[in-house]
């Protein structure tokens, strides 16, 4: 009992040590504290959500047709593009975009009509000078998403022009639904002649409706096939009305019935193309828009989304440098050595600093956490329980694998030369810029070999998904922890204990 | 390493211990029995071997061979009772810049299991011995470098431990300071705990009850340090002063009833008397001056410096060596 008694009194001294040696620094607490928000303030003030428009130049030459529609491609390729100018000089235009004089040289193709027409896409050619792959996949969407939006604008005006007919033949189908009407009325009454007339009259009105409204016709059956809208449309019926009309004998007991039938018909394809000419052109080409979000309702911008990683990175790095740091403090200070010849066990020794450097950590996480959500509006969408365990967790095994660093050290150099490659592996993959998903299996289970790997993760669900942190993820955190700190711990009690000639120790060097 | 009870009751036992970094580097064939209570001076160059010593005295290093017992226990093996009875001060200041001087001996005295009351008097106690109690607030990184030693020797102290290793604890500090930490050395002797202590400073050898002469990683000779005196000299040295110039002959004449170990003229009327015995020579002495019709003006037994002492054995070591290679 009094041996244990004894422990408790180094690994609280050693606790207390590392906290009064921290706060006696006070230039490094307020920089762990500050910086991060510095860093993420100036972010979030500095960060275009949205890239800045790139400034271009339109290529057109003198036999381009879309010369004459610069104002639509100007308009398309906003806002991600911004038209400094238009010109029909390939050459002087690539000469401005080497120089740096503009961004992006969009060349309209020459003859876009006719290579559309003998079934060839009409290329528009996008040249930039990026050499950053990240900058290159953006000019490549907003090339693709601008390109869309002229095909849009396009195919609108083919919508336009069609409901234009649509609108200006507006008596054309009421006309053939009043002979049918007139049709049916003749054959009922049984007056031939003016069944004949009403016939021959409607025959007249179809083939009107035929010649002027058959492709706005078309384009409202294809928008309908599209949708996947089964059966077919008022359109399919139309076309063999003419002949259902032909073949009607006014003799025929039935052909009242059958007249009365093209004249639903007609009806139908009246609201039909009434209804065609109320969509929008804009919607009639592009039904479906998209509305994504997140699950929780939380709202991501860029800058918060960051947040949670950079905190979590900040976290596991301070806690793997204060830890390796520190056992290479106390060797270069000598007082290993003063440790060794004592009572102090390893466990001790480390037992102590984890216990004083989990509490600055923690201090500083809660700092963080408490500043970004309230001062900076980071979402907290789960449980604050949740987040106070996995950061708990976090710092324990950026602490192990401090020690871990320490152990494998020979010098303060040395220890923080692998900080820095744990930081920097950390950056790539961790998830922190890259998302994991984009990493092979293999090297995605060597992500895990820093805590930020499953930590980033798992602040993020608990944060901005509301969900508790799936249990692998704890688990892998957990167990992490665990390992790190036991064979952390077996590798300075190694180097702890007496050498013979020839193996380093701590009171060699 | 053989374990089990020492075959004494020194506190330090060593036979033939020996560790070697290399074909020069290192300690051989060191010899020693401590009793408790006594203060053992290793003596040398730097270089000769003492950190050495002590780092294997601590079990900071394992011996290549030899017998090696502290407070009876193998010291790479020591359990944690005995490591509470033991006080280390290392040759570099190991104290924590940031914290005050009474912060790092109360983390000294922690890591020794005292806690609460007793912590905070054997604090005090310990800072007041070392006379640090007005500057015990100051930061260890803005102490002077006595401060610093006494700040170490307080903390390798504060336990009250019974065998304490101090690693050339006057080293860099001046001849004051030197003073007032011999002086707590004897203290501490006087208090029943064993003391070694290493040391540049040849002069500090004669507060030791023991030394170890230590010269290029082997021990050149070992006693006390009267004996080390002896042993530079061949024996005890007596110093005459005739009232007149003395020829060679007389001299010699002289030297050889009194069975003189060597003899040598410091002046022309003074002779430097080596003798077996300093006490029963002084009389052969005036006899022999009498009869030689010579009028001795003063006669005394002269203590050798110890760096002279020092001089003597350690180039005698270095002229064996040579012989040797």
């Amino acid at each position: 009992m009094r041996r244990f008694r004894h422990h408790l009194h180094r690994i609280g001294a050693f606790a207390a040590k590392e906290v009064r040696e921290v706060s006696r620094q006070p230039k490094l607490v307020l920089s762990l504290i500050i910086g991060p928000f510095l860093i993420l303030g100036l972010f979030a003030l500095g960060f275009h959500p949205r890239p800045l428009a790139l400034r271009t130049l339109l290529v057109m030459p003198s036999d381009s047709e879309l010369a004459d529609r610069a104002g639509d491609l100007e308009e398309s390729l906003q806002p991600f593009i911004e038209v400094v100018g238009i010109t029909q000089d390939p050459d002087g235009a690539t000469r401005r975009l080497l120089d740096g004089e503009v961004d992006l040289v969009v060349v309209t193709p020459p003859n876009a009509i006719e290579r559309i027409r003998n079934g060839e896409h009409a290329t528009i050619q996008v040249l930039h000078t990026q050499l950053d792959p990240f900058e290159q996949s953006n000019i490549a969407i907003f090339a693709r998403t601008s390109i869309d939006e002229l095909n849009r604008t396009l195919l609108a005006e083919v919508a336009r022009v069609g409901q234009g007919r649509v609108e200006a033949s507006d008596d054309v189908l009421p006309a053939a639904r009043e002979s049918a009407e007139a049709l049916t009325r003749a054959l009922r009454t049984g007056d031939e002649q003016a069944a004949r007339n009403a016939a021959l009259e409607l025959d007249r009105a179809l083939l009107l409706v035929d010649r002027q409204l058959a492709s706005s016709a078309e384009v409202y059956e294809g928008l309908d096939r599209g949708l996947g809208v089964d059966g077919e449309g008022p359109f399919a019926s139309f076309s063999g009305l003419r002949d259902e009309v032909a073949n009607i004998d006014s003799a025929d007991p039935d052909a009242a019935d059958a007249a009365a039938a093209v004249e639903e018909n007609i009806a139908a394809l009246e609201v039909a193309l009434q209804e065609f000419t109320r969509i929008p052109p804009e919607v009639a080409v592009q039904p479906f828009v998209s509305d994504e979000r997140l699950a929780s309702g939380a709202d991501i911008p860029m800058t918060t989304y960051y947040a949670p990683a950079v905190m979590v990175v900040l976290i596991q790095h301070l806690s793997i440098t204060f830890a390796a740091l520190s056992v290479m403090r106390e060797r270069s200070l000598g007082t290993t050595e003063v440790v060794r010849v004592g009572p102090t066990t390893v466990a001790d020794l480390l037992l102590g600093k984890y216990l004083g450097y989990s509490l600055i950590a923690g201090v500083i996480s809660t700092v963080l956490v408490t500043g970004l959500v309230f001062g900076f509006g980071v979402p907290m969408a789960g449980s604050w329980s949740w987040l106070a365990g996995l950061m708990a967790m976090l710092i324990v095994a950026s602490l192990a694998f401090g020690f871990l660093i320490a152990a494998f050290s020979d010098s303060d150099s040395q220890a923080v030369q692998f900080s820095m490659l744990a930081l920097l592996f950390t950056i790539f993959f961790s998830g922190f810029v890259l998302s994991l998903d984009r990493l092979t299996d293999i090297v995605k289970g060597v992500a895990f070999l820093v805590p930020a790997t499953p930590g980033i993760s798992a602040v993020q669900d608990v944060m901005f998904r509301g969900q508790p942190p799936r249990p692998l993820v704890v688990a892998v955190l957990a167990l992490y922890a665990l390992a790190v700190f036991v064979v952390s711990t077996l590798l300075l009690g190694r180097r702890f204990r007496t050498r013979g000639p020839g193996m380093r120790s701590f009171a060699m060097g | 390493m053989s374990e089990g009870p020492p075959p004494n009751r020194s506190v330090i036992h060593a036979a033939d211990v020996t560790k070697l970094f290399g074909p020069e580097a290192g300690l051989r064939d060191l010899d020693l029995d401590v009793e408790p209570g006594s203060i053992l001076g290793m003596i040398g160059p730097s270089g000769a071997g003492k950190t050495t010593a002590v780092r294997l005295l601590t079990g900071l290093l394992a011996p290549d061979g030899g017998t090696l017992t502290v407070l009876g226990r193998d010291p790479t093996r020591f359990p944690i009772e005995v490591r509470q009875r033991i006080g280390y001060l290392p040759q570099e200041n190991a104290l924590y810049p940031t914290l005050s001087i009474r912060e790092n001996v109360s983390f000294a005295a922690a890591m020794h299991g005292l806690a609460g009351r007793a912590r905070r008097r054997r604090v005090r106690a310990v800072l007041e011995i070392a006379d640090l109690t007005g500057v015990a607030h100051r930061r260890v990184a803005d102490a002077s470098g006595g401060m610093k030693r006494r700040a170490g020797l307080a903390a390798a102290l504060v336990h009250e431990p019974d065998l304490v290793f101090l690693d050339e604890p006057t080293a860099g500090i001046d001849p004051i300071l030197r003073h007032s930490l011999w002086t707590e050395f004897e203290q501490l002797r006087r208090a029943g705990t064993t003391v070694v202590v290493t040391t540049q400073y040849v002069g500090e050898a004669v507060m030791c009850d023991e030394l170890v002469l230590l010269s290029e990683g082997a021990v050149a000779a070992r006693g006390t340090p009267e004996q080390l005196q002896r042993e530079a000299y061949g024996g005890e040295i007596v110093d005459v002063r005739f009232d007149r110039s003395v020829g060679r002959h007389d001299v010699e004449r002289i030297g050889e009833r009194i069975a003189a170990v060597s003899l040598r003229g410091t002046g022309l009327d003074e002779v430097e008397f080596v003798v077996a015995d300093a006490a029963t020579a002084t009389a052969e002495i005036h006899r022999a001056a009498d009869a030689a019709q010579l009028t001795i003006v003063e006669i005394e037994r002269r203590y050798p410096d110890m760096d002279d002492a020092f001089v003597r054995i350690v180039g005698r070591q270095r002229r064996l060596s040579s012989v040797g290679t």
